[in-house]
């Protein structure tokens, strides 16, 4: 049901839209980047963007707890993410990668509806930690990896003890790390 | 003397009162007669409960099918809250926005409110972990009792 909800306010979207003025003719204005930092080097997600389960390798999903084996969860608007989970369940880690959509543009554009949102830098490029609430069980982490594309990893905890702090903004920096780490570089 | 139509006595002998249900903190009576009290779970949500521990592991994996599902459902809200506006002009832009608002902002927004209740599920399954965990070693040590010469 609140998927049907979320599916009809996003068509709802498109049908604004469409009915909303044509753009003014004239030269193209730079972007607005709602304070988005600009990545200081280009990498490329589009190879690995429609199966971003291959985006991390065995021995580093080991190293951070997960099971090898990950799951694809179509989303809507976009491409698909991974979602991997360790054998007690005790979190669950997800990867999108955005190779033709500035989501890490979008996020700053959302900024104003997180009380927890920390820019960062992972793997020398402009990140950002998210939490609806400061140490809540999930973050999202995301990372401009190029103009234009954005890699995304939230990790959410379960089982956590009452009083035991949250660290999933720091699992989510360190997978962020890894997936940056495998990507390649932009073609110049 | 109480009959019924049938001529059945209905104040029949009394059974014996039955013990109270097996629990958790249950206290376990040793054959030599000690007695080894059992782990009391700790309270959530502002008071204890009582676990049966024969529906312990089914509620603990239904508990998490709830989480997965509200993980499912909290991907999908976060993407739909940062959606690109389809043009650049004001009237895409703002309805943009109030989507990311709906979905993601703010005290008492779809994204926070899945949270608490992320939140609320995670409590209930971390007091039946402990639980079952500290039954557990109760159980062990009340075996290591059992096997002492």
């Amino acid at each position: 049901m609140r998927r049907a909800l979320l599916l009809g306010a996003t068509a709802a979207l498109t049908v604004l839209g469409g009915c909303s003025a044509a753009p003014t003719p004239g030269p193209a204005a730079a972007p607005d980047r709602y304070g988005a930092p600009v990545p200081s080097r280009s990498l490329n997600a589009s190879g690995v963007a429609d199966r971003p389960c291959g985006v991390l390798r065995a021995e580093q999903l080991e190293a951070v707890g997960l099971e090898p084996r990950g799951q694809l969860d179509p989303l809507p608007a976009g491409r698909p993410a991974c979602v991997w989970e360790d054998s007690a369940f005790t979190q669950q880690t997800s990867v999108a990668l955005y190779p033709d959509r500035d989501y890490f543009v979008d996020t700053y554009r959302a900024r104003g509806m997180y009380q927890f949102f920390e820019p960062v830098t992972v793997g020398g490029l402009p990140a950002v930690l998210q939490q609806t609430t400061p140490g809540a069980l999930t973050c999202t982490v995301t990372t401009g990896i190029a103009v234009g594309q954005a890699a995304d990893v939230t990790v959410s905890e379960i089982g956590v003890a009452p009083g035991t702090r949250s660290r999933s903004c720091e699992r989510a920096t360190r997978v962020s790390e890894m997936v940056i780490g495998n990507l390649p570089a932009s073609p110049k | 003397m109480i009959r019924d139509r049938r001529g059945e006595r209905k104040d029949g002998p009394m059974t014996e009162p039955q013990p109270p249900p097996l629990q958790a903190d249950s206290p376990t009576v040793l054959p030599d007669g000690r007695v080894v009290e059992r782990y009391r779970p700790p309270g959530v949500g502002g008071g204890d409960f009582a676990v049966d521990l024969a529906n312990a592991p089914r509620a603990i994996r239904e508990l998490e099918e709830a989480a997965r599902e509200l993980f499912d459902i909290r991907r999908e809200a976060e993407r739909l809250g940062k959606v690109t506006p389809p043009s650049r002009d004001q009237v895409s832009i703002d309805a943009a926005t109030l989507l990311g608002v709906s979905a993601v902002g703010g005290s008492g927004s779809f994204l926070q409110a899945l949270d608490q209740g992320i939140q609320q599920v995670n409590d209930m399954i971390a007091g039946l972990r402990s639980a079952m965990a500290g039954y557990d070693e109760a159980d062990a040590q009340s075996s290591a009792a059992l096997r002492e010469p």
